[in-house]
């Protein structure tokens, strides 16, 4: 009797860990997201100002920047599934708790702090971490839609939060949502996510292993001339430092947009109604923009693209701003937003599968959780002076011209931070070192 | 830094979830839809549910079809 004789599956394993991660991506995003939901009622109930409530939010965003570096840390030492898991039980467990809510203290403890922690833990940077083990020729495909998938969280679970806090109460929605998160994405998690294909005795990309003779391809190439063993390592060589920058540079152009563009529109002279159709479409074309971004990073090479990406963005904020200080009046009215909104549509969420597939691609994937934590680090920092500083500038000078103005042009820096990454001299995309074999980080 | 600037950061705030954008995408859903907020939850909540759930059963047929191929290429004696 022959012994069993395994065929090479049908489905490469990493495209359940894509799909998977998609899932987990789209309810915590928009579980997160879904917050200004709750914003009215609760100021309702308890009597608490709007400064009040959306404080709660902003500690959230600045603790998630502060933590990431650590959680990626853990997430590299442990190899990335407990965290994973872990993360998504302190998420669901912390919106379950959210319904018993009947303190300013408390809000913040739980969303700002509680949430923020527990949400770094699964988050898109660890999450593509993870990714980027599995895949190396389309590492940023698959990137791209797992932002696509975080993305696409707002979409969807922002109106459903929406809706059944209508038919029932804001209590009862919290519950739902933390449920959503236990019930349905942490067994999806313990069930599919495995920290490498290693484990499975599988290849990245599903390839044949190279032991068994197969011609080599990109897949089994080895690691790059900068491949880091420790997390320090990157510190010293000029692509973390130029990725981080423009990485920050990023930061501050979506987020100040993030906060002040609704505002801005309604300054310009439209509608608030209008401000937010705009808004809404621009977060709507960001799931094509991250999509697209990781196809064409895959096929064309990722410093120039996410160079064009910075490029787009800043032409953008050019076409905002210009037409009203030169005096060109068809680019000055409703046609301008509208075509900011395109171009900055599809290059909000591009940058992060450039950025993280380009670090992986420099660094190899031992200290990538550490890597984007410190990368989503400058991002946050960019993101939040940003909007300080547009804050100020705004009640200094009364209006969004001149903070806008100042990001726009700092995105043109960035391009040329991307554009001159020496990918080619680095990426394990293009070169390996002599010792190269396994792959890395396996 | 000056409190008031921080507070009016705060006021500034527009999120993704904005309470201005959150009231459009609620017109725009209800001219779709219809005023019923039921269809949106239930819709979405069978959507949330399939997808796992959908995952998990394609995963075990694909794994019950390689499993079967393996039997049978060891079978023809492979």
């Amino acid at each position: 009797m022959p012994g069993p004789v395994k065929n090479k599956p049908r489905i490469f394993y990493g495209w359940y860990m894509v799909a998977a991660l998609m899932f987990i991506a789209l309810v915590t995003t928009g579980a997160r997201n879904a917050f200004g939901v709750f914003v009215i009622p609760m100021e309702e109930e308890f009597g608490w100002n709007r400064t009040t409530v959306t404080a709660a939010g902003f500690i959230g965003a600045v603790v998630a920047g502060v933590i990431q570096p650590f959680l990626g840390r853990i997430f590299d030492a442990t190899g990335g599934r407990k965290i994973v898991i872990f993360g998504l039980i302190g998420v669901g467990v912390t919106l379950v708790l959210l319904s018993l809510t009947f303190h300013i203290i408390f809000l913040v403890l739980m969303f700002g702090v509680f949430a923020s922690v527990s949400a770094g833990g699964v988050s898109i940077n660890n999450t593509s971490a993870m990714l980027a083990r599995w895949f190396r020729r389309r590492r940023a495909t698959v990137m791209g839609m797992n932002a696509a998938g975080a993305s696409l969280g707002g979409m969807v679970m922002v109106p459903f939060a929406m809706f059944l806090l209508q038919a029932t109460s804001w209590r009862l929605t919290w519950v739902v949502l933390g449920v959503v998160v236990l019930v349905l994405a942490v067994p999806l998690a313990y069930f599919f996510i495995r920290e490498s294909p290693a484990k499975l005795g599988l290849q990245p990309d599903g390839d044949e292993d190279p032991a068994d003779g197969s011609p080599t391809g990109v897949s089994q190439r080895g690691p790059g001339p900068l491949e880091a063993d420790r997390w320090t390592q990157p510190f010293r060589s000029a692509p973390f430092w130029q990725v981080s920058l423009a990485y920050m540079i990023c930061g501050s152009t979506t987020y100040m947009l993030s906060f002040h563009f609704v505002p801005y529109a309604v300054d310009r002279g439209v509608s608030q109604t209008l401000a937010a159709t705009i808004m809404g479409v621009m977060l709507g074309l960001n799931v094509f923009g991250s999509l697209g971004a990781g196809l064409l990073a895959d096929r064309f090479g990722r410093k120039n693209l996410l160079a064009v990406v910075y490029l787009l963005r800043g032409s953008g904020y050019m076409i905002l701003i210009l037409p009203g200080i030169l005096g060109l009046t068809l680019l000055s009215g409703t046609f301008g937003l509208w075509l900011f909104a395109l171009v900055m549509g599809f290059s909000w969420w591009a940058t992060l599968p450039l950025t993280a597939s380009l670090t992986a691609d420099v660094y190899g994937t031992r200290t990538l959780g550490t890597m984007s934590g410190i990368s989503f680090a400058f991002h946050q920092i960019g993101a939040a002076s940003s909007v300080l500083f547009a804050a100020i500038l705004y009640d200094i000078t009364g209006s969004y011209t001149v903070p806008f103005l100042a990001v726009g042009l700092l995105l043109f820096p960035a391009a040329f931070l991307a554009f001159s990454v020496k990918e080619r001299k680095y990426s394990s995309r293009y070169v390996s070192t002599p010792a190269a074999g396994a792959a890395s980080g396996d | 830094m000056p409190w008031p600037t921080i507070l009016s950061v705060l006021r500034h705030h527009g999120e993704s979830a904005d309470p201005e954008l959150l009231a459009w995408i609620k017109q725009l859903l209800d001219r779709v839809l219809g005023s019923s907020e039921w269809v949106i939850v239930v819709v979405v909540a069978v959507a949330l549910v399939a997808f796992p759930v959908g995952l998990v059963l394609f995963y075990l047929s694909q794994l019950r079809r390689e499993r079967a191929d393996n039997y049978q290429t060891s079978g023809d004696g492979q």
